[in-house]
């Protein structure tokens, strides 16, 4: 599986390349940067360093820009801890146990332990890589629309159980995203729910949408404390809680490697990826907890699930760009445009034909994982300063912000006014526990679900029976069912035990 | 509500809600079935939002609560709160706070290409200060002006789109 010539041929072309490791630090710190900053997407940032790379050789551009993309896989996270505002829309999971760590004076150790399972996630996916990109692009090639649609369900149906005391207000504020989400176009040509406006025909700009329903919501809710974390004690920046984070991560090795398993296999698929992924790792990992009531008040597990997946989902996506020449999202889409630029072809004639460029790709971001270390330690201590802010400046102050960042989404109108309105749309729902987090993911899931659902259609003329025909179809299937039916007998288990605990 | 020898109350808020969605969901149906009851437009909509109507009704039955004599609501401080999690104790008084803050947020929005992004995000900034708590005549002076000019300046030269503004 590994192809020892072109390894060393890779590690030759980066040994005589060294102007390209100038750009690994400035890369990361731009995806830091512009990951941890809600609105301004790494797409954007690589968007506008996209030309700066003209003027490189294919190697450090290629470099700079993956090392941004590393970057913000973990910089995403920093807002989602400390102010519940996921970068991205893989983070989303990072907020449900990340803010609560943060809120009750833990985001030293929040951090640490995100930044810890965020890099060795990414080097697990990598290592994986390595062994699997072959294999791994025809498992891609064979996953066709009923595939995709039963495992963006699947990701709604997890949602429902993420929702804690009430399934119910779960799946349906999952199903009311998925709705929300198919407003506009179809991919039939249909145009519906746009009332009018023209924008809405590309349906609801998600990302204000993502803003709006975590995060200003979460602020309104805000106005009456004086500061995130209320007890004054706690408010610190400590290096030592922070290493202690660290060492937290790896005590949960399990919990890093199943995140950065599905991470590489989820993340692989194009459409998915990233923000199905961290979602379906915490939910694993809840649901296979001693104490799953602990998740969403602060349980580290939840934070390390969520950021062992996100960041190997970054591998993942990588595979299927480099294997198939198919971008899992709009960060990939730059990674190809700049192959472009340089003359070179994505898809399976390049890595056929250029694997120890490949392996140089896959070396050099497991050392901008190791860097990131570093690199992101210092973020975190001047990203947490933020805890000592008093939240009648952070309050105003993050929702402008937001709203310029909703603004720069597309340069129109349409980013903050879908901010307004789905942060009173988030702040009502999560006074009655209905988790918002399912109404995003619906939003972003919705158009794929509808679409894969009328490919399925169409391929199979309307027969059920073409679930038959689909064996991977049918073992995600197998595996969902297998997983409710887990989560059915561990709730069971545990009120057993808690039955015997009491009559003791 | 008496119903036999409970009391019962009704969650006004969380009915509301449960409303809104499913008004929405209704009306989104009504209008994709006048769009076109082909299957490829309905395919999806369909069942999806029948599912969702009826999970509104599932849920009805939450929203009515039997009042207990004997245990009485235990109210939750506001700090006991956490994300994600049932919030209906805020006092009136905070929930007028929250509530003036949506309506300057709304407003701010309308303003924004309108007076410009500078100028709405001043007044938007100082009036949230105000609202959160700030009641020092000088931060209330001082910390808006720098911090709209840090925000503009920033997103003027990170975003390649033109932005309104009336002074910078």
């Amino acid at each position: 599986m590994i192809d020892l010539v072109a390894s060393s041929a890779a590690l030759q072309l980066l040994a005589s390349s060294p102007d390209a490791w100038l750009w690994v630090i400035p890369g990361l710190m731009i995806g830091l940067v512009f990951g941890a900053m809600p609105g301004i997407s790494i797409t954007m940032a690589m968007a506008i360093f996209l030309p700066a790379t003209l003027y490189m050789d294919f190697l450090p551009a290629i470099i700079f820009l993956t090392s941004m993309y590393t970057g913000a896989g973990f910089g995403g996270s920093v807002p989602a801890i400390l102010m519940n505002i996921p970068g991205t829309s893989s983070a989303v999971a990072t907020t449900f146990d990340g803010y609560p760590m943060a809120r009750d004076g833990r985001h030293n150790e929040a951090m640490g332990v995100a930044l810890t399972s965020s890099v060795f996630g990414m080097l697990l996916s990598y290592s994986v890589l390595f062994l699997v990109i072959s294999p791994l692009a025809d498992i891609v090639l064979g996953i066709g629309p009923l595939e995709m649609l039963v495992i963006a369900l699947w990701g709604i149906l997890l949602l429902g159980s993420l929702a804690g005391k009430h399934m119910t207000r779960g799946i349906l504020a999952g199903i009311f995203g998925l709705i929300l989400g198919t407003v506009g176009m179809n991919t039939a040509g249909y145009m519906r729910g746009t009332m009018g406006v023209p924008w809405l025909l590309d349906g609801i700009p998600v990302v204000p949408a993502m803003m709006g329903l975590l995060a200003a919501s979460q602020l309104f809710n805000l106005v009456n404390s004086n500061f995130l974390v209320e007890d004054e004690s706690k408010r610190g920046i400590n290096a030592g809680k922070i290493f202690y984070g660290f060492r937290l991560a790896f005590k949960h090795p399990i919990v890093i490697l199943r995140g950065s398993f599905i991470g590489v296999f989820i993340g692989a698929i194009p459409g998915v990826g990233s923000s199905i992924s961290n979602l379906l790792s915490y939910a694993y990992t809840k649901r296979g907890d001693d104490n799953p009531e602990t998740f969403g008040e602060g349980n580290p597990k939840g934070v390390v699930a969520a950021e062992s997946a996100n960041s190997s989902s970054e591998g993942g996506a990588m595979a299927t760009m480099l294997a198939l020449g198919i971008p899992g999202g709009g960060a990939t889409a730059i990674l190809l445009a700049a192959f472009a630029m340089h003359n070179i072809v994505g898809g399976p004639s390049f890595i056929a034909n250029n694997q120890e460029i490949v392996y140089a790709i896959l070396f050099s971001n497991f050392a901008q994982g190791i860097l990131l270390l570093g690199v992101g330690l210092g973020f975190v201590f001047v990203a947490s300063s933020v805890v000592r802010v008093p939240l009648r400046y952070l309050v105003p102050t993050v929702l402008s912000v937001a709203c310029f960042g909703a603004y720069a989404v597309d340069g129109s109108m349409a980013g903050p006014i879908t901010l307004f309105v789905f942060s009173v749309i988030g702040w009502m729902m999560a006074r009655y526990g209905y988790p918002v987090a399912a109404v995003v993911v619906g939003l972003l899931l919705g158009g794929l679900v509808e679409t894969q659902l009328l490919r399925s259609n169409q391929v199979s003329g309307g027969d059920f029976t073409y679930l038959f025909d689909r064996p991977a179809a049918m073992a995600i299937i197998g595996v969902i069912v297998f997983s409710m039916a887990f989560t059915a007998w561990a709730k069971r288990r545990r009120k057993r035990r808690e039955l015997t605990a009491a009559s003791r | 509500m008496r119903i036999g020898n409970n009391r019962y109350t009704v969650d006004w808020g969380h009915l509301l809600v449960v409303t809104v969605i499913a008004v929405i969901s209704a009306a989104y149906l009504r209008d994709t079935l006048a769009t076109s009851t082909h299957v490829n437009n309905i395919l999806f909509v369909l069942p999806a939002v029948i599912v969702a109507l009826l999970l509104c009704l599932a849920i009805l039955p939450q929203i009515v609560r039997r009042v207990d004599p004997v245990k009485g609501a235990r109210e939750k401080t506001r700090l006991d709160v956490k994300p994600g999690e049932q919030v209906t104790t805020q006092s009136w008084t905070e929930l007028g706070w929250i509530a003036l803050l949506i309506v300057c947020f709304g407003t701010y929005v309308y303003l924004l290409d309108r007076i410009g992004f500078d100028v709405a995000s001043w007044l938007f900034i100082t009036l949230g200060l105000f609202i959160c708590g700030e009641r020092r005549p000088l931060p209330l002076m001082i910390y808006p002006p720098i911090a709209t000019t840090l925000i503009v300046v920033g997103f003027n030269a990170l975003i390649p789109y033109p932005m309104y503004t009336l002074i910078f």
